[in-house]
């Protein structure tokens, strides 16, 4: 198990790379905000995310010093270089989510369910019109029949207004 | 105690609550052998639909999803030499190198039935703790109990990776996105930005969908297809492996025993409990015989284990509110929203519901391998489908599973940034599980810590309990963070150069929780 983490992360930490670094800083950054935007509260409310945020910030601290230190550099990034991808193909596949997520209250459900089924087969997996149509049947009818199931009303969609069964089924 | 249990016996067999466990089972199936999804995600999945059911067979169901995982993930483990979550990533080591010598039935088999006693016996020692903790649990008032949410947040934060500095920010970082929306003690709401949707904070489902399966699908997709490629033939030797547990009956017991043990203790849970029991085995093995090269004893003991440890990791989350990993916690949050309340109260207010979980966690054992032994020649001819053309049908399921939180565009909203967020944590090695156990854990903290201040002052941190359950998460943490070294060295097993994949595996997985 450790193996691989000797093998290939401490070459890699000669320097702490910037990507490491900013996702450290964001992270001190959220828990800062969290503590100055409890100051405001009354005293009851405020009392559990202030001790929590300072408990947290100066964990963050003493994860920051040991890390950018090199002395904790092989946990760092473990997981980054071992096995996360990364890359234009990460970038691609986080397009196509968060593209359907955008297109869903903009087009409606089955306009976008549609566009995000057909041009993912196609264009990523490389099936063929018949895959298409059988996993586009599945997953349009699984996951209407859940939100029926679950009386889901999705989002009216600029789309919507003028077509209003994309958004239903 | 008796009638209770013989009443939720029925229970569990009636037609309705019957489909839904089998309908757990069948989802729980179906993640265990896609690589990379675990229960978290499978959990995550069917809360929506659990929280239309009422409270029995709501949560029968999500126990069939937690117990049969860890039996169909062994296909690919076996198959494919790839794990199919966190629980099955040490019977890659002997269940591949069988599947290579065309044992793959054998193996297949003793994993399976070796599964399901392993989940049998996790049943059954959660019953024989009820009388045993009883007296002490029902003893427990709110500072015991919150000086075990404290140890179990410090264990999971130690515990979760190789990393105990950053489980624990990161468990500091849950509690903190636990407190967005209406105050637990106070009329004000925090963190809310003006934003209605967040009045009454971010939803479980979709966080916990957020973190964990959408950082699964993008790295998966990335990798491409080759789990397609890689399918073992799976041969023959079904009753051989049948007989492998009847010849190695006392490594089942010993292992499934060993699993609940680690279920137990919170944060221990399914990263380690396979590699843990392969260590063990392989120390103690009059014989080492094959092991490491395609052995029935390795694929026997971490199977045995990782099915009993649910049944361990219960024991805290019922008896003290303390959920044992990531997916105890989300139980443990479909308790809250059913009403109910977990810890010591259950055992005098809900008896009947833990009886309930018990049946339930046996059944779906019993039904998990059922069904992998039956189906599984088509069960295995899936795991070859590649993920990308899968991808479609469970990306849209969960944004459904999200969008019904609260049916409100700030769930797609909530679950992409958490995605962004668990991918960019698995990127940086942050273990993602303490977030959402300090998240789920959050409220419960902060109602405790108020109510123990108010009703003891500073008299709380006297009473016996909490001094004693203090101490011990001070020698617990600093124990877990002296647990560095790993606990199989892959130098052991140089001849199994086909599964060199898996401790690079093990660390990806390790953050499952």
């Amino acid at each position: 198990m450790a193996d691989t983490r000797d093998a290939t992360i401490f070459p890699a930490f000669a320097g702490v790379p910037w990507g490491v670094r900013i996702f450290d800083l964001a992270v001190g950054g959220v828990i800062g905000l969290a503590i100055v935007g409890a100051l405001d509260l009354p005293w009851a409310a405020k009392l559990f995310p202030i001790s929590v945020g300072v408990a947290t910030l100066f964990l963050w601290v003493l994860h920051v010093v040991t890390t950018w230190r090199g002395a904790r550099a092989s946990e760092a990034a473990f997981d980054a270089t071992s096995e996360s991808a990364e890359g234009w193909p990460a970038v691609r596949m986080w397009g196509w989510m968060l593209g359907y997520l955008v297109l869903l209250p903009i087009l409606g459900f089955l306009p976008a369910s549609v566009l995000f089924v057909a041009g993912f087969l196609k264009l990523e997996g490389r099936t063929s019109w018949l895959t298409v149509a059988v996993v586009g049947i599945l997953a349009l009818g699984l996951t209407g029949g859940l939100g029926l199931a679950l009386n889901v009303h999705w989002p009216q969609g600029l789309l919507g207004d003028v077509v209003p069964w994309a958004t239903t089924f | 105690m008796i009638e209770a249990a013989l009443a939720a016996f029925f229970m569990v067999l009636e037609p309705t609550h019957l489909m839904f466990l089998c309908l757990g089972v069948f989802v729980g199936l179906a993640v265990g052998f896609l690589p990379g999804l675990g229960g978290i995600v499978g959990m995550a999945l069917l809360l929506p639909v659990a929280f239309q059911l009422d409270p029995q067979t709501g949560i029968a169901m999500l126990i069939g999803v937690a117990a049969v995982i860890t039996t169909s993930d062994t296909f690919p483990s076996v198959l494919m030499g790839i794990p199919g979550s966190a629980g099955s990533q040490a019977t890659i080591i002997d269940g591949y190198a069988m599947a290579q010598k065309g044992q793959a039935a054998r193996a297949l088999s003793a994993a399976f039935i070796a599964s399901m006693f392993g989940g049998v016996i996790g049943a059954l020692a959660l019953t024989l703790s009820l009388p045993i903790a009883r007296p002490l649990v029902l003893s427990f008032a709110t500072p015991e109990l919150l000086m075990m949410s404290i140890l179990g947040l410090c264990m999971i934060g130690v515990l979760s990776g190789d990393a105990p500095l950053k489980g624990l920010l990161v468990a500091g970082l849950g509690l903190l996105v636990g407190t967005i929306g209406a105050a637990e003690v106070a009329p004000a709401y925090r963190y809310d930005m003006g934003y209605d949707y967040l009045f009454d904070g971010l939803p479980l489902v979709v966080v916990s969908l957020g973190l964990f399966a959408l950082p699964e699908f993008v790295d998966l997709l990335a990798r491409g297809g080759a789990i397609a490629k890689r399918g073992a033939a799976l041969g023959g030797g079904w009753l051989e492996g049948a007989r492998d547990i009847v010849r190695h009956w006392w490594l089942v017991l010993r292992h499934s025993l060993m699993g609940v043990g680690v279920g137990m203790v919170p944060g221990l849970g399914s990263a380690i409990v396979d590699w843990m029991n392969y260590g063990y085995l392989v120390q103690t093995a009059k014989h080492r015989g094959e092991l490491g090269r395609g052995d029935v004893r390795g694929v026997i003991a971490p199977e045995s284990a990782n099915n009993a440890k649910e049944g361990g990791a219960l024991i805290p989350t019922l008896l003290f509110g303390v959920p044992g990993s990531a997916g105890m916690a989300l139980l443990l949050s479909a308790f809250v929203v059913f009403g109910i309340q977990p810890g010591p109260r259950m055992l005098d207010t809900n008896l009947s519901l833990v009886f309930v979980i018990i049946w339930s966690l046996a059944l779906a054992n019993i039904l998990g391998t059922i069904a992998c032994l039956v189906f599984i020649r088509p069960i295995a001819r899936l795991t070859t489908i590649p993920f990308s053309t899968m991808f479609p049908v469970i990306f849209l399921l969960v944004t459904v599973g999200a969008f019904q939180a609260t049916r409100h565009v700030g769930d797609l909203i909530v679950l992409a940034a958490f995605g962004l967020l668990g991918w960019l944590m698995k990127r940086h090695g942050f273990p993602r599980a303490p977030l959402l156990i300090g998240f789920i854990l959050s409220p419960l903290v902060e109602r405790n810590l108020w109510i123990t201040t108010q009703r003891y002052g500073l008299e709380w941190l006297e009473r016996p309990g909490v001094i004693t359950i203090g101490l011990l998460t001070v020698i617990l943490v600093v124990v877990g963070s002296r647990r560095r070294k790993p606990i199989v060295r892959h130098e052991e097993f140089p001849e199994t150069t086909e599964t060199t994949e898996a401790p690079a595996e093990a660390g990806k997985e390790r953050s499952h929780g």
